[in-house]
Protein backbone atom coordinates (compact mmCIF):
# COMPACT_ATOMS: atom_id res chain seq x y z
CA UNK A 1 0.00 0.00 0.00
CA UNK A 2 1.33 4.00 -0.62
CA UNK A 3 0.67 6.97 1.35
CA UNK A 4 -1.13 9.56 -1.31
CA UNK A 5 -0.10 13.03 -0.17
CA UNK A 6 -3.42 15.32 -0.51
CA UNK A 7 -2.03 19.23 -1.40
CA UNK A 8 -3.66 22.95 -1.10
CA UNK A 9 -0.80 25.13 -0.73
CA UNK A 10 1.16 27.08 -3.17
CA UNK A 11 3.21 25.00 -5.37
CA UNK A 12 6.95 25.42 -5.40
CA UNK A 13 9.09 25.24 -8.21
CA UNK A 14 12.33 22.94 -8.47
CA UNK A 15 12.11 22.39 -4.64
CA UNK A 16 13.99 21.10 -1.69
CA UNK A 17 11.60 18.14 0.06
CA UNK A 18 12.88 17.03 3.48
CA UNK A 19 11.52 14.38 5.38
CA UNK A 20 11.61 13.85 8.91
CA UNK A 21 10.50 11.12 10.81
CA UNK A 22 10.40 9.86 14.47
CA UNK A 23 14.20 7.95 14.75
CA UNK A 24 17.02 7.87 17.02
CA UNK A 25 17.35 11.13 18.95
CA UNK A 26 14.52 12.50 17.46
CA UNK A 27 16.86 14.35 14.89
CA UNK A 28 14.52 14.31 12.00
CA UNK A 29 11.82 15.74 13.68
CA UNK A 30 13.60 18.41 15.93
CA UNK A 31 15.20 19.72 12.62
CA UNK A 32 11.99 19.61 10.78
CA UNK A 33 10.17 21.48 13.17
CA UNK A 34 12.82 24.01 13.32
CA UNK A 35 12.97 24.46 9.71
CA UNK A 36 9.36 24.56 9.45
CA UNK A 37 9.33 27.95 12.60
CA UNK A 38 12.49 29.79 10.85
CA UNK A 39 11.52 29.36 7.39
CA UNK A 40 7.85 30.19 8.46
CA UNK A 41 6.97 27.65 6.40
CA UNK A 42 2.70 26.79 6.10
CA UNK A 43 0.93 23.43 6.42
CA UNK A 44 -0.10 22.53 2.50
CA UNK A 45 -0.98 19.50 2.99
CA UNK A 46 -1.44 15.75 4.74
CA UNK A 47 -0.08 12.34 3.69
CA UNK A 48 -2.80 9.62 3.75
CA UNK A 49 -0.95 6.40 4.62
CA UNK A 50 -3.24 3.44 4.97
CA UNK A 51 -0.61 0.95 6.50
CA UNK A 52 -1.06 3.34 9.35
CA UNK A 53 -2.72 2.05 12.69
CA UNK A 54 -5.48 3.85 13.98
CA UNK A 55 -3.91 6.84 15.31
CA UNK A 56 -4.20 10.75 14.77
CA UNK A 57 -3.04 13.39 15.47
CA UNK A 58 -5.41 15.97 17.41
CA UNK A 59 -5.93 20.00 16.75
CA UNK A 60 -8.76 21.44 18.08
CA UNK A 61 -11.01 19.03 18.74
CA UNK A 62 -10.26 17.81 15.12
CA UNK A 63 -8.73 15.00 13.79
CA UNK A 64 -5.65 15.85 11.50
CA UNK A 65 -3.51 13.26 9.74
CA UNK A 66 -0.06 12.64 11.44
CA UNK A 67 2.34 12.90 8.43
CA UNK A 68 1.88 16.50 7.07
CA UNK A 69 3.43 18.64 4.26
CA UNK A 70 4.47 21.76 4.97
CA UNK A 71 6.05 24.42 2.38
CA UNK A 72 7.13 27.92 1.32
CA UNK A 73 9.98 29.57 -0.30
CA UNK A 74 11.38 26.31 -2.21
CA UNK A 75 11.14 23.99 0.50
CA UNK A 76 9.08 21.02 1.37
CA UNK A 77 9.29 19.70 4.76
CA UNK A 78 7.04 16.45 4.91
CA UNK A 79 6.82 15.52 8.83
CA UNK A 80 5.61 12.73 10.84
CA UNK A 81 3.87 13.58 14.12
CA UNK A 82 4.26 9.76 14.96
CA UNK A 83 6.73 7.07 15.01
CA UNK A 84 6.62 4.60 11.69
CA UNK A 85 7.21 0.95 11.52
CA UNK A 86 8.79 -0.12 8.62
CA UNK A 87 5.79 -0.88 6.15
CA UNK A 88 3.88 2.55 7.34
CA UNK A 89 7.51 3.98 6.17
CA UNK A 90 7.97 2.27 2.78
CA UNK A 91 4.21 3.59 2.32
CA UNK A 92 5.28 6.99 3.38
CA UNK A 93 8.34 7.15 1.36
CA UNK A 94 6.70 5.84 -1.89
CA UNK A 95 3.71 8.40 -1.51
CA UNK A 96 6.13 10.70 -1.19
CA UNK A 97 8.16 10.15 -4.07
CA UNK A 98 5.13 9.86 -6.71
CA UNK A 99 4.31 13.47 -5.46
CA UNK A 100 7.43 14.92 -5.21
CA UNK A 101 8.61 13.60 -9.06
CA UNK A 102 6.55 15.65 -10.48
CA UNK A 103 7.77 18.92 -8.86
CA UNK A 104 11.79 18.05 -10.39
CA UNK A 105 13.42 19.10 -7.10
CA UNK A 106 16.51 19.18 -6.61
CA UNK A 107 17.11 17.40 -3.99
CA UNK A 108 15.37 15.24 -1.57
CA UNK A 109 16.59 15.33 2.17
CA UNK A 110 16.20 12.40 4.73
CA UNK A 111 17.80 13.68 8.03
CA UNK A 112 18.16 10.96 10.40
CA UNK A 113 20.27 9.93 14.02
CA UNK A 114 23.28 7.62 13.86
CA UNK A 115 23.37 6.30 17.76
CA UNK A 116 26.49 7.14 19.09
CA UNK A 117 27.25 5.49 22.51
CA UNK A 118 29.65 8.07 23.63
CA UNK A 119 27.23 10.96 22.70
CA UNK A 120 27.54 12.37 25.78
CA UNK A 121 31.43 13.05 25.36
CA UNK A 122 31.06 14.72 21.59
CA UNK A 123 30.48 18.62 21.99
CA UNK A 124 29.95 18.74 18.26
CA UNK A 125 28.87 15.96 16.54
CA UNK A 126 29.29 14.55 12.87
CA UNK A 127 27.02 14.49 10.31
CA UNK A 128 27.86 12.09 7.54
CA UNK A 129 26.34 12.17 4.12
CA UNK A 130 25.33 9.55 1.39
CA UNK A 131 24.18 10.60 -1.69
CA UNK A 132 22.20 8.06 -4.16
CA UNK A 133 24.14 8.63 -7.48
CA UNK A 134 26.73 11.13 -8.85
CA UNK A 135 23.83 13.59 -10.06
CA UNK A 136 22.96 14.21 -6.70
CA UNK A 137 26.34 14.42 -5.40
CA UNK A 138 27.16 16.76 -7.63
CA UNK A 139 24.34 19.26 -7.23
CA UNK A 140 25.05 19.24 -3.05
CA UNK A 141 27.78 20.92 -3.77
CA UNK A 142 29.65 22.03 -0.50
CA UNK A 143 26.86 20.29 1.79
CA UNK A 144 28.78 20.60 4.91
CA UNK A 145 28.83 17.13 5.90
CA UNK A 146 31.37 13.90 5.28
CA UNK A 147 30.85 11.79 2.41
CA UNK A 148 30.58 7.56 4.53
CA UNK A 149 33.48 5.70 3.09
CA UNK A 150 32.74 2.21 1.97
CA UNK A 151 30.61 -0.10 4.05
CA UNK A 152 27.10 -0.80 3.97
CA UNK A 153 24.67 0.89 4.81
CA UNK A 154 20.87 -0.18 6.14
CA UNK A 155 17.88 1.00 7.58
CA UNK A 156 15.38 3.85 7.00
CA UNK A 157 17.96 6.10 4.67
CA UNK A 158 18.28 3.29 2.13
CA UNK A 159 14.72 2.50 1.73
CA UNK A 160 14.43 6.66 1.01
CA UNK A 161 17.27 6.81 -1.18
CA UNK A 162 16.44 3.91 -3.40
CA UNK A 163 13.03 5.64 -3.73
CA UNK A 164 14.07 8.50 -4.56
CA UNK A 165 16.70 6.87 -7.20
CA UNK A 166 13.86 5.28 -8.72
CA UNK A 167 12.03 8.29 -9.83
CA UNK A 168 15.49 9.95 -10.76
CA UNK A 169 15.16 12.49 -8.08
CA UNK A 170 18.62 13.70 -6.66
CA UNK A 171 18.20 12.70 -2.82
CA UNK A 172 20.63 12.27 0.10
CA UNK A 173 20.13 10.89 3.78
CA UNK A 174 21.98 13.26 6.66
CA UNK A 175 22.88 11.23 9.65
CA UNK A 176 24.27 12.64 12.91
CA UNK A 177 25.89 11.43 15.42
CA UNK A 178 23.22 10.97 18.35
CA UNK A 179 21.80 9.71 21.53
CA UNK A 180 19.85 6.61 20.57
CA UNK A 181 17.10 7.13 23.19
CA UNK A 182 17.03 10.73 24.02
CA UNK A 183 15.98 14.12 22.27
CA UNK A 184 18.99 15.61 20.99
CA UNK A 185 18.18 18.93 19.85
CA UNK A 186 22.55 19.24 19.84
CA UNK A 187 22.53 16.58 16.82
CA UNK A 188 19.62 18.51 14.87
CA UNK A 189 21.60 22.12 14.96
CA UNK A 190 24.52 19.72 13.38
CA UNK A 191 22.00 19.03 10.94
CA UNK A 192 20.27 22.20 9.93
CA UNK A 193 23.95 23.88 9.82
CA UNK A 194 24.68 20.97 7.41
CA UNK A 195 21.51 21.77 5.05
CA UNK A 196 22.93 25.47 4.61
CA UNK A 197 23.43 25.33 1.18
CA UNK A 198 19.69 24.34 0.47
CA UNK A 199 17.73 26.62 2.60
CA UNK A 200 20.51 29.35 3.34
CA UNK A 201 22.08 30.54 6.87
CA UNK A 202 19.41 29.68 9.82
CA UNK A 203 19.91 31.27 13.07
CA UNK A 204 20.43 27.91 15.36
CA UNK A 205 20.79 30.45 18.89
CA UNK A 206 16.62 29.61 19.57
CA UNK A 207 17.42 25.58 19.06
CA UNK A 208 20.64 25.95 21.80
CA UNK A 209 18.19 27.92 24.37
CA UNK A 210 15.15 26.07 23.69
CA UNK A 211 17.40 23.06 23.98
CA UNK A 212 15.89 21.84 27.50
CA UNK A 213 12.50 22.59 26.81
CA UNK A 214 12.49 20.27 23.63
CA UNK A 215 14.00 17.44 25.44
CA UNK A 216 11.34 17.74 28.06
CA UNK A 217 8.40 18.07 25.52
CA UNK A 218 8.88 14.95 23.28
CA UNK A 219 9.96 13.09 26.13
CA UNK A 220 6.52 11.00 25.58
CA UNK A 221 7.78 10.70 21.62
CA UNK A 222 11.20 9.84 22.17
CA UNK A 223 9.82 6.85 24.25
CA UNK A 224 7.28 5.47 21.92
CA UNK A 225 10.13 5.70 19.34
CA UNK A 226 12.65 4.03 20.99
CA UNK A 227 9.54 0.96 21.45
CA UNK A 228 9.12 1.20 17.42
CA UNK A 229 12.40 1.09 17.27
CA UNK A 230 13.15 -1.99 19.27
CA UNK A 231 9.46 -3.59 17.06
CA UNK A 232 10.91 -2.69 13.52
CA UNK A 233 13.71 -3.87 11.66
CA UNK A 234 16.06 -0.71 11.83
CA UNK A 235 16.68 -1.63 15.65
CA UNK A 236 17.70 -4.70 14.77
CA UNK A 237 19.78 -3.89 12.24
CA UNK A 238 23.26 -2.20 12.09
CA UNK A 239 23.12 1.02 10.38
CA UNK A 240 26.52 1.77 9.16
CA UNK A 241 29.57 -0.71 8.44
CA UNK A 242 32.67 0.62 7.66
CA UNK B 1 -1.55 6.88 22.56
CA UNK B 2 -0.36 8.98 25.14
CA UNK B 3 2.09 11.18 22.65
CA UNK B 4 -0.61 12.64 20.74
CA UNK B 5 -1.19 14.21 23.50
CA UNK B 6 1.81 15.28 24.29
CA UNK B 7 1.26 18.82 23.52
CA UNK B 8 -1.58 19.15 26.11
CA UNK B 9 0.85 17.62 28.57
CA UNK B 10 3.38 19.83 28.22
CA UNK B 11 1.10 22.71 28.87
CA UNK B 12 0.25 21.32 32.16
CA UNK B 13 3.73 19.45 33.11
CA UNK B 14 4.03 22.87 35.84
CA UNK B 15 1.12 21.86 37.69
CA UNK B 16 0.71 17.65 37.35
CA UNK B 17 2.70 15.28 39.61
CA UNK B 18 6.95 14.41 39.09
CA UNK B 19 7.55 13.32 35.60
CA UNK B 20 9.16 9.82 34.85
CA UNK B 21 12.53 10.92 33.21
CA UNK B 22 13.73 8.87 30.40
CA UNK B 23 16.70 6.59 31.73
CA UNK B 24 18.94 3.65 30.54
CA UNK B 25 20.37 1.25 31.91
CA UNK B 26 23.92 -0.42 31.00
CA UNK B 27 25.44 -3.44 32.33
CA UNK B 28 29.50 -3.25 31.52
CA UNK B 29 31.93 -5.96 33.05
CA UNK B 30 32.37 -5.11 36.70
CA UNK B 31 29.93 -2.14 37.19
CA UNK B 32 26.47 -1.12 35.90
CA UNK B 33 25.44 2.78 34.27
CA UNK B 34 22.07 4.36 34.69
CA UNK B 35 22.16 7.54 32.25
CA UNK B 36 18.87 9.82 33.12
CA UNK B 37 17.72 13.30 31.26
CA UNK B 38 17.15 15.51 33.17
CA UNK B 39 16.86 18.62 31.46
CA UNK B 40 17.16 21.62 33.15
CA UNK B 41 18.26 20.19 36.62
CA UNK B 42 21.24 21.71 38.40
CA UNK B 43 23.54 18.77 40.27
CA UNK B 44 22.83 19.93 43.44
CA UNK B 45 19.02 19.90 42.93
CA UNK B 46 19.14 16.13 42.46
CA UNK B 47 18.23 13.53 45.46
CA UNK B 48 19.62 10.22 44.96
CA UNK B 49 19.40 6.82 46.92
CA UNK B 50 21.25 4.02 45.75
CA UNK B 51 20.74 0.45 46.82
CA UNK B 52 21.37 -3.19 45.83
CA UNK B 53 19.14 -3.61 43.34
CA UNK B 54 18.02 0.25 42.37
CA UNK B 55 18.11 3.58 41.67
CA UNK B 56 16.03 6.25 42.69
CA UNK B 57 16.39 9.81 41.97
CA UNK B 58 14.33 12.93 42.52
CA UNK B 59 15.29 16.13 40.99
CA UNK B 60 14.20 19.71 40.92
CA UNK B 61 14.30 22.00 37.76
CA UNK B 62 13.48 24.89 35.82
CA UNK B 63 12.52 24.12 32.39
CA UNK B 64 11.89 27.32 30.05
CA UNK B 65 10.68 29.31 32.86
CA UNK B 66 8.28 26.27 34.22
CA UNK B 67 8.97 24.03 37.51
CA UNK B 68 9.30 20.53 36.87
CA UNK B 69 10.06 17.23 39.70
CA UNK B 70 11.33 14.36 38.10
CA UNK B 71 11.03 11.09 40.06
CA UNK B 72 11.85 7.68 38.81
CA UNK B 73 12.64 4.33 40.34
CA UNK B 74 15.27 2.71 38.16
CA UNK B 75 15.20 -1.41 38.50
CA UNK B 76 18.80 -3.05 38.54
CA UNK B 77 19.09 -6.32 36.36
CA UNK B 78 21.97 -7.04 38.73
CA UNK B 79 23.51 -6.06 42.25
CA UNK B 80 25.33 -3.38 42.70
CA UNK B 81 27.43 -2.22 46.25
CA UNK B 82 26.01 1.13 46.75
CA UNK B 83 29.16 1.98 48.62
CA UNK B 84 31.22 2.43 45.48
CA UNK B 85 28.46 4.10 43.85
CA UNK B 86 29.14 7.46 41.89
CA UNK B 87 27.28 10.20 40.45
CA UNK B 88 28.50 13.07 37.46
CA UNK B 89 26.03 15.49 35.99
CA UNK B 90 26.54 16.81 32.34
CA UNK B 91 24.43 18.94 30.53
CA UNK B 92 21.37 18.00 32.49
CA UNK B 93 22.13 13.98 32.25
CA UNK B 94 22.62 12.27 35.46
CA UNK B 95 25.26 9.07 35.24
CA UNK B 96 25.37 6.95 37.81
CA UNK B 97 28.01 4.28 38.04
CA UNK B 98 28.04 1.88 40.86
CA UNK B 99 30.33 -1.51 41.22
CA UNK B 100 29.13 -4.96 40.37
CA UNK B 101 28.76 -6.46 44.00
CA UNK B 102 30.26 -10.01 42.16
CA UNK B 103 31.82 -9.14 39.26
CA UNK B 104 34.07 -12.31 39.26
CA UNK B 105 33.22 -14.40 36.54
CA UNK B 106 34.15 -18.14 37.49
CA UNK B 107 35.68 -20.22 34.92
CA UNK B 108 33.16 -23.63 34.47
CA UNK B 109 34.89 -26.86 32.58
CA UNK B 110 32.72 -28.10 29.54
CA UNK B 111 31.92 -31.55 29.85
Amino acid sequence: MTAVVKEWGPRQSNPVVLLGIPGPGLVGIIAADYLIEKLGLQESGVVEVPALPSVAAVRDGVLVPPVRVYSGGGVYVVKSDVPLLPDAFVAVVEGVMNWAMEKRPRMAVFIGGVPEQSRMDIQKPEVFVVFNGQDASRAAGDVKATRLGDGLLSGYPVVFLWAAKRRGIPAMALMVQSFMKYPDPGAAAEAIRSMEPFVGEIDLGELEARSEAIRLKLKDLMEQTSQVMAQGEEAKAVPYIA
Amino acid sequence: MGWYYREVRWAVYSVRGPVEPISDVFVERDRVKVVVDLPGTRKEDVNLLVREDAVFLEARANVGGNPVTYRKLIRLPVEVDPEGARATMRSGMLVVEAPIKRPQFRRIGVE
